[in-house]
């Protein structure tokens, strides 16, 4: 089996405010082949993001991160800041959730994708200029000679997105890293950027680490999911496996709480919700964090923290009591 | 953008035409017959009625505005107490206090925006602390105690610059030598503002989203803080700078006094102090009519540097 | 307090616990605050702290260099320095805080008015207040003292007559942001009365904002009435304050220059403490501004 492209081990990530320090990220640890889709799901404040950020070092002042990442055989965690330079935008890039704020506001488009080629790849600007134009056309928008030379503020907000792409994907990075890509865009929208991610996975062969709340989305596109909760790995699973065989019962409850239409029955199905709320992580918790919302806590969870076992191929789960029924 | 300039060009102009009428009603608030005012030193009842009508105060009121402003906007101000033209004086007082608020402006950009952007890219390390607490001092000194130190230091003990009066421009260096401590004076206040201004503008900035994107592409730091967030501090700025420019008017008005500046600034005190209600009508409508225009200007900047603006006419 | 106690206050005992800790972790705001009430306590107890009465004159001693009997020396009438500054401080803290009380109780109303009804009369209120902020500040509070006549009263009142533009602005401006949150348009929704709508959600909500802003106004007005002082427009003598002396300062810079030095650096203090404090109370109460 080759190597993976990028491993992260154990990483942590502490936050020290004003008001006291948050763990945001709890021993984290996952893998991600050449050309591999990884769905990173969780709710909001599960340190998905967080741990994604500090791959790149992209954290505010205020962040701690220990552990490792090994990417091409270098540690992203401890590489020197030029070194980290080099491998944003051109062997790893970031697309962040919101498109509007995420773009310079006084930079042409153009200008700001023309940036990063005349930047890693040393291009003249006439050449980023025309590699910037396909690059656009690439992302599917429509008349792009002239798109060039607007500004964000002109476009919508699916464009702007693809934009973020097309600027993420200017130096055929080997990873994107797509932060909720797609929370910020129309419900029809949404579909269009997924097609077009998929699309452009199997073109250029980039592994994807696609960051989501959404498990439909990761059911769409991704080919093997992490499940993270409160800083914590729950569960991972290639995808298939997740959805016809989920084992913690968090994952489940997010698999229950899909509201589906054409229920058998009378079609009035409840929503499911999973209560309570994510825990605020002032320390590292002791016990399994999911406890306290857990139909299947008992004083084992409550008073230690389970390790990852593997219950299936490829498939590992971090509960003292996996496994069971969830409604189709 | 043509859409955003003409209705502030509007806005100033209403606001222009209020601040005549403050003005006006101003002079006419004050205590006792203007026409006796006027008249200065004589009592003759004859004289004071035919100042009253040469004047037409015995017109009701918004006949005698529409008159004074009439003759404003042909440029005549009226005579003053020595019967000398108004706008004559101001006219030949303007450019002394032009230069000296040009050279305080260039002071201020040359040292507040750098100090700024360095105390944002330092933040909270030792350069940070010590330009924040050097540009609050900069903010509590007031002009005219700094002016006096800096005479009592380079004028008394150093001998090294003069300590007043004023070289016309002709004379170059001559002319340097004179305005520069004035010219420091009324620098450092509006400095220390705008590298407040810049720093948190910059704080803003690089802290923002578009700042992240900027590193993740890979940019070095340079490029990042000094193109992507600097640019966006800049429009901040603008709208300070416009708002500062008044401040800038007041600074003169106590510099020129000090360094003996024979100014538009001195102007004012002079005319203050003489009880020359005439004039004081004619500073007040010019400084009022000057800070307008120099506000309409800097939004005419603004609109340039702002895209959001300058594209599409509407911010946001 | 263990965590359980600290989650029985109230909501908004908590948030005052929170911002009381977030300013005594700022060195500079806390200097400027205590720094701050040094000078307004001089202010209030001048006749016990300082030696001699402001306008008892030693013509034994004129110009004198500081000594043991006069801690900063005298001026050219023989007044102790130090006496001069410590009285100085009562005229500068009165113009300083009565000003920007007057100007607040103008400014807070009116604003208020506008930015919440705007109608008809937010534009009206709005044009009148851009065309007073056309009169550069000292202009106006120059014109103002001259219309006026000098003294410290008319002094107080130009300057806090001044300062009430910008701060209708200000008041305006906050009236009009608030008025769009959600709570204070839920509050119209179920019929109370404007008046509660003000006085409940509108009118605290600004407060933190209005009190930065008056804290800052402070050593402006402070200044500006030194400089209607210096300029003679403001107290005058006998009756002392900080520009006055700096007034008569001037003619001694050569010989004498510890007469400018001393009242300036006092201006100087004060006016730092008051905006460091100012600075150090916005960076706590603003929730927008990061650390």
């Amino acid at each position: 089996m080759t190597a993976p492209l990028l491993e992260v081990t154990d990483l942590s990530v502490r936050f020290d405010t004003d008001d006291g320090s948050v763990h945001a990220v709890d021993r984290l640890s996952y893998t991600l082949a050449l050309g591999e889709v990884l769905g990173l799901v969780g709710e909001s404040g599960c340190g998905k993001s967080v741990s994604a950020l500090s791959l790149l070092g992209l954290l505010p002042q205020t962040a701690t991160v220990t552990g490792k990442a090994s990417f091409d055989g270098t540690d992203l965690l401890e590489v020197s800041a030029r070194q980290l330079r080099r491998i944003r935008g051109r062997e790893i890039s970031f697309v962040f959730q919101e498109p509007m704020t995420s773009l310079n506001p006084v930079f042409t488009v153009g200008k700001q994708i023309s940036e990063v080629l005349r930047r890693h790849l040393d291009l003249s600007s006439r050449q980023a200029r025309r590699r910037t134009i396909e690059l656009l056309k690439l992302v599917r928008i429509p008349a792009a000679e002239r798109r060039v030379e607007e500004y964000p503020h002109q476009l919508s907000g699916g464009m702007r997105q693809r934009v973020m792409i097309a600027m993420a994907l200017a130096c055929d990075p080997k990873i994107l890293i797509a932060d909720e890509p797609t929370t910020a865009l129309d419900v029809t929208i949404q579909a269009g950027i997924l097609d077009l991610m998929r699309d452009l996975r199997e073109r250029l062969g980039t592994a994807i680490v696609l960051i989501t709340h959404n498990l439909g989305v990761v059911a769409d596109i991704a080919d093997r999911v992490v499940v993270m909760y409160a800083g914590r790995k729950a569960e991972e699973a290639p995808v298939r496996e997740l959805f016809a065989n989920p084992q913690h019962p968090y994952t489940i409850g997010l698999l229950n709480a899909i509201p589906r239409l054409g229920e058998e029955g009378n079609g009035r199905v409840r929503l499911q919700e999973i209560p309570g709320r994510v825990p605020s992580l002032s320390e590292p918790l002791d016990h399994c964090a999911f406890a306290d919302r857990c139909p299947r806590a008992d004083d084992l969870t409550r008073s230690h923290v389970p390790d990852l076992e593997r219950v299936g191929p490829e498939h590992l789960v971090a509960c003292f009591h996996p496994g069971g029924e969830w409604r189709r | 953008m043509g859409g955003f300039v003409l209705r502030k060009i509007g806005a100033a102009l209403i606001v222009l035409l209020i601040a005549s009428f403050f003005v006006f009603l101003g002079i006419r608030a004050l205590p006792g017959d203007p026409a006796v005012a006027l008249g200065g030193e004589d009592r003759d009842p004859q004289v004071i009625a035919q100042i009253r009508h040469d004047y037409g105060l015995d017109k009701p009121l918004p006949v005698q505005y529409v008159r004074w402003l009439g003759h404003a906007l042909r440029g005549d101000l009226g005579e003053d107490q020595r019967s000398l033209s108004v706008s004559h004086t101001i006219i030949t007082k303007l450019p002394v206090t032009l230069e000296l608020a040009g050279l305080s402006v260039l002071i201020a950009i040359l040292i507040g925006i750098p100090t700024g952007v360095l105390a944002a890219v330092r933040r909270g390390k030792v350069t940070d602390y010590v330009s924040t607490t050097i540009g609050l001092i900069g903010l509590s000194v007031p002009h005219f105690w700094l002016g006096l130190m800096l005479i009592t230091v380079f004028s008394v003990n150093l001998h090294w610059l003069p300590a007043g009066d004023y070289v016309p421009i002709a004379h170059p260096l001559s002319n340097l030598e004179h305005m520069i401590l004035p010219a420091i004076v009324l620098g450092t206040g509006f400095a220390a503002v705008l590298m407040r201004q810049m720093r948190s503008a910059m704080l803003e900035s690089m802290g923002s989203d578009y700042v992240r994107t900027a590193r993740a592409k890979g940019l070095s730091e340079l490029t990042v803080v000094g193109w992507h967030a600097f640019r966006n501090s800049l429009i901040t700025v603008t709208t300070v700078i416009g708002l500062q420019l008044g401040a800038l008017i007041s600074g003169a008005v106590i510099t020129e006094q000090i360094f003996g500046i024979a100014g538009f600034g001195r102007l004012t005190i002079e005319s203050v102090q003489q009880r020359d209600y005439t004039l004081i009508q004619g500073i007040v409508l010019v400084a009022a009519a000057g800070y307008v225009l120099v506000n309409l200007a800097v939004d005419i900047l603004y609109s340039i540097l702002n895209p959001r603006i300058r594209v599409s006419g509407r911010p946001t | 307090m263990s965590y359980v106690e600290v989650a029985r206050l109230s909501p908004a005992a908590r948030r005052r616990r929170i911002m009381r800790r977030r300013f005594f972790r700022r060195p500079l705001a806390v200097i400027g605050l205590f720094v701050s009430l040094t000078f307004v306590t001089v202010a209030v107890f001048a006749p016990l702290i300082a030696p001699y009465s402001y306008k008892e004159t030693d013509f034994n001693a004129i110009l004198a260099h500081p000594s043991r009997e006069h801690l900063f020396g005298t001026d050219a009438l023989g007044h102790d320095i130090f006496s001069q500054v410590v009285y100085g401080a009562r005229a500068s803290m009165e113009a300083g805080v009565l000003a920007t009380l007057l100007a607040l109780a103008v400014a807070v109303p009116v604003g208020l008015v506008a930015g919440y009804y705007r109608g008809w009369i937010d534009p009206v209120i709005a044009r009148l207040t851009d065309a007073l902020l056309a009169f550069p500040f000292l202009i106006l509070a120059v014109g103002l003292a001259a219309i006026l006549g000098p003294s410290l009263k008319n002094a107080i009142l130009a300057l806090g007559i001044g300062a009430v533009p910008q701060l209708i602005r200000i008041a305006r401006g906050e009236a009009l942001s608030l008025r769009e949150e959600d709570y204070v348009r839920a509050a119209i929704a179920n019929g109370a009365s404007d008046l509660t709508i003000l006085r409940r959600h509108v009118l605290p909500n600004m407060m933190s904002t209005i009190i930065v802003q008056a804290t800052l106004l402070i050593p402006i007005l402070i200044i500006g009435e030194a400089t209607l002082s210096f300029l003679g427009l403001g107290v005058q003598p006998p009756a002392t304050s900080w520009g006055v002396q700096l007034r008569a300062a001037q003619d001694y810079l050569f010989d004498a220059p510890r007469l400018a030095i001393y009242p300036g650096v006092a201006i100087v203090v004060a006016t730092l403490a008051f905006n460091l404090f100012g600075d150090g109370l916005r960076d706590v109460l603003d929730p927008r501004t990061q650390r």
